[in-house]
């Protein structure tokens, strides 16, 4: 994954290659990628926990299926908002089926249909889900290329601790703190921005 | 990512790096472009980006050589930031004449040696012209290094042991590359690197073939090829003083034993420092073992130099480990030499322990003999010595019976003055031969003549200083007596106390009391506490005599006459003495009285004791029924008259010789008819009875 960055411009994103067709093997790490940030959406929309793994099959299943279709209209929309209305659709669905098996369940319903109501107000969340999704990705990813005392040190300055103090608490010294605070926060940009160049479509509009 | 708990950490982070989470999703908007620049961040990988940066590797070329087909160029290698050397076909060389070069950097490359130049890499410069780079090491050819020993610079850093270590390096490295079906052809000195830190690196391997390949055997390296890689360069020529004779022919076939000749020629220059003049053998200076060695890799046949330079190592290593060569003529001295060179700390230890040894028992030897001829000399030396020690023992023992004779003499003869003085002195005053008015002037000279002794000061006990203190005491000069007791003579104790308590006695003139005279008299005469104390009846004879003439009174004389002898007739009862002045008569009474002469000894004979009454001088005795037996008794009287009747006296003799005596009463029968006969015509015997 880090030895790419070479031919940066011209490369395929894996979403692209996931696109190129349903059994290309990038699907497995490109959904492997969503899971979490669909399940947290999911649950966001009402599903239950218990429910939440069929669900997101479900949703994952729609994605792969729906992909192909969306490259065809690129520019009609946001890919995220793309995305989050085929979670969100995904929801609807789930719950609509839910309610014939269980029609018992008249309070959920209408609970379900309050929080589906705002549907602006969920593309905002799930917008701000993914931002945090991607950045915790990359912070992931920084795991394998930093050592734990440089992310404390980056987390602690961000936090707003002086650089005095980390220098102590760390036992490393003040000029350190300095260059790793920077190194890992370039080294998370990049990676941020390896994931979104991979995971998301440019969207169209700046 | 589904795995929770591994998230967790990152999990907590991410909410704690919250505030900049849009800012980081902002900042890596791929639609941005950014990620160009974040690429390109020195920060992140400033080397790699560096190097990803250089165009041109090899810098700041500085020409260090130039061979028969290449020139040599000191570079910087910016990728891998070294200096290295870096070779080029000369300018001269076109494209035919390239492979010919490449093939030097191939041969190189596949030598993987210590003591071989390491090829760094190879390729075409921008020019179109290849080129290979190899190490650089701070250091020189051997051929500098021979040359500034000849100039007499580092003979001292390079020692002959030093030039046939860098010989064996050499051999290593040949020996090696003939393992790899590589030959050198081109040994020489310029061609071997010596480095500061002792590397010696075989270089310029471009006269270099791979020999043909043998049957049964393999080679993996194509490119080696000896059909490819024979020496295709004829132009370029191995130094001709170390070439084989045979490698002058061009056709012929390389073999190892030309690479062998020229390491002969390499090992003879290293030893003799000279350029190997053609065809001469100029190893008589040599190590016959090297020279042999030398002679057997140079010689001008092939098959008679060594087989393989394994051989030629074995025995320069075997001469540097002090064995015999193998192509050595043996003797027994050579080996003993050998020998020593191998074992040189331990046979110097040992010819240094015998020298030592050596060295002490000579010394000890020498010391010996030395101490032995000095025992020798010093036992001849004691001998004079004692012979001259006895002599003069002899002498001293002579001389000293000399002295002590002369001595003895000399106090015999001080001796006899003193005895002599005191004799005389004794002699002069006995009262018996004097006079009594004589006697003070007997005494004066009898003084006088011991003064004349004593003016040499015998020693205080010498008899005359007691002599002196008899003089003084009979003078009753009790404190000039005193004084010789004081200066320390020896002076009889009874006569000092005597002395002593007398002085306290005298009146102011000097004179006792006729009390205190007869006192004295009696403790003269008294046997004192002491046994040895003398009954000093001479002495009191002598002073009553002095003591006479000094007291006048006639009364007090006859006290002392009486006195006197009562202490000689202790046994005299109810003693009467008269003493008529006017008929000078004496008459005795009493029982007990028996005796007229004193009875006590001291000094002379007995017979010149005088009569008891003596100082009063009678004319006429009556000495009627008194017990006196003895007329002798009378000595020193001049009577007229002897009265004796009623004595016990018979014996008449010593009225013989008699001449003042005119009258003798006696009894009848008293005396013998004869006696009476042989008295004197002057004497007249009255014998009547009363």
């Amino acid at each position: 994954m880090n030895n790419h960055s070479q031919n940066l411009p011209t490369r395929i994103s894996l979403l692209e290659l996931a696109q190129s067709g349903k059994d290309h093997p990038a699907w497995e790490e490109l959904l492997d990628y969503y899971r979490p940030f669909v399940r947290r959406i999911l649950t966001r929309l009402g599903v239950s926990a218990s429910d939440l793994d069929d669900a997101c099959q479900l949703a994952l299943m729609r994605l792969w299926r729906d992909l192909v279709n969306y490259r065809h209209q690129p520019n009609r929309a946001r890919f995220r908002t793309w995305l989050s209305q085929l979670i969100h659709n995904t929801a609807m669905d789930w719950h609509r089926h839910q309610r014939r098996n269980n029609q018992t369940m008249s309070t959920e319903t209408k609970e379900l249909k309050q929080s589906l109501m705002c549907e602006s107000d969920l593309e905002e969340q799930i917008e701000k889900e993914w931002r945090q999704h991607i950045v915790n990705l990359a912070l992931e990813r920084l795991k394998s290329v930093f050592s734990g005392d440089a992310l404390d040190v980056f987390v602690r300055s961000v936090e707003g601790e002086s650089a005095a103090q980390i220098s102590k608490d760390l036992n490393i010294r003040e000029e350190s703190v300095y260059v790793l605070k920077h190194r890992v926060k370039k080294r998370l940009i990049l990676e941020a921005f390896e994931l979104r160049r991979e995971l998301e479509f440019p969207d169209s509009t700046p | 990512m589904t795995n929770r708990s591994a998230s967790r950490d990152p999990v907590e982070r991410i909410e704690r790096i919250n505030p900049i989470v849009d800012d980081v999703f902002d900042q890596a908007d791929p639609t941005k472009a950014y990620g160009q620049a974040l690429e390109s961040d020195d920060d992140i990988c400033p080397l790699f980006c560096a190097i990803t940066r250089i165009k041109s590797r090899y810098q700041e070329p500085e020409l260090i050589g130039r061979g028969g087909m290449k020139e040599v160029y000191r570079v910087y290698d910016a990728k891998a930031a070294r200096h290295a050397a870096l070779a080029k076909p000369l300018p001269e060389f076109s494209r035919d004449q390239f492979d010919a070069f490449l093939r030097e950097a191939h041969l190189t490359a596949r030598l993987d040696h210590p003591n071989i130049i390491d090829l760094f890499d190879m390729g075409v410069d921008d020019e179109g012209r290849p080129f290979f780079t190899m190490e650089l090491k701070q250091g020189r050819s051997l051929r500098g290094v021979l040359n500034s020993i000849k100039n007499g610079e580092q003979l001292g850093e390079f020692p002959l042991q030093r030039r046939l270590e860098i010989f064996q390096r050499v051999c290593d490295a040949i020996a090696y590359a003939h393992s790899r079906r590589i030959l050198h052809l081109d040994i020489k000195p310029e061609n071997i690197f010596v480095g500061d830190y002792g590397e010696v690196k075989v270089c310029d391997w471009g006269m270099g073939v791979v020999m043909a390949q043998e049957q049964g055997e393999h080679n993996s390296a194509v490119l080696l090829d000896p059909d490819l890689y024979g020496s295709l360069l004829d132009s370029a020529k191995g130094t001709p003083v170390y070439m084989a004779p045979e490698q002058k022919n061009k056709r012929q076939t390389k073999t190892p034993q030309m690479d062998i000749y020229a390491m002969g020629c390499l090992l003879r220059e290293l030893l003799t420092l000279e350029l190997p003049a053609d065809g001469s053998d100029t190893d008589s200076n040599l190590d016959a073992a090297l020279a042999a060695t030398i002679g057997k890799a140079t010689a001008r046949i092939p098959s008679d130099r060594y087989q393989n330079v394994e051989e030629l190592r074995n025995d320069v290593s075997r001469f540097l480990g002090g064995y015999s060569s193998s192509v050595e003529r043996l003797s027994l001295r050579r080996e003993a030499a050998l020998f020593y060179r191998r074992h040189r700390e331990a046979c110097a230890i040992a010819f240094g322990s015998l020298a030592i040894f050596g060295i002490c028992v000579a010394y000890f030897v020498i010391q010996l003999r030395l101490s032995r001829q000095q025992a020798v000399e010093a036992l001849e030396r004691s001998e004079r010595a004692q012979a001259v020690a006895e002599q003069s023992q002899a002498e001293a023992v002579t001389s000293l019976a000399q002295y002590l004779a002369e001595k003895e003499e000399s106090e015999k003869r001080q001796y006899q003055q003193v005895l002599s003085a005191i004799d005389l002195s004794d002699f002069v005053t006995d009262s018996k031969f004097l006079r009594d008015e004589a006697l003070p002037s007997a005494i004066a000279h009898s003084m006088k003549h011991l003064e004349s002794i004593l003016i040499f000061d015998p020693p205080p006990d010498s008899k005359a200083w007691l002599q002196k203190y008899y003089l003084y005491f009979l003078t009753q000069n009790f404190d000039l007596a005193l004084e010789l007791v004081d200066q320390g003579k020896f002076i009889e104790p009874d006569l000092v106390l005597l002395a002593d308590k007398y002085l306290e006695l005298q009146d102011a003139e000097g004179h006792l009391d006729t009390d205190e005279f007869i006192a004295l008299l009696r403790e003269l005469c008294s046997p004192g506490p002491g046994l040895s104390r003398l009954r000093r009846g001479q002495l009191a004879e002598k002073m009553l005599i002095f003591d006479s003439l000094q007291r006048n009174a006639i009364a007090d004389k006859v006290r002392v006459v009486q006195a006197w002898i009562e202490i000689n007739n202790h046994k005299w009862q109810n003693p009467e003495m008269v003493y008529e002045a006017n008929t000078e008569t004496i008459r005795l009474r009493g029982k007990g009285l028996t005796r007229l002469a004193r009875i006590f000894s001291g000094g002379g004979p007995a017979n010149q004791k005088l009569c008891l009454v003596y100082i009063l001088k009678p004319r006429v005795l009556d000495l009627r029924e008194i017990e006196i037996s003895r007329l002798s008794d009378l000595t020193g009287l001049e009577l007229q008259e002897l009265d004796i009747r009623q004595t016990p006296v018979t014996n008449l003799l010593p009225l013989q010789n008699n001449r003042s005596l005119r009258r003798v009463y006696i009894d009848p029968d008293q005396v013998s008819e004869f006696q009476l006969a042989n008295l004197p015509e002057s004497i007249e015997i009255v014998q009547e009875s009363e």
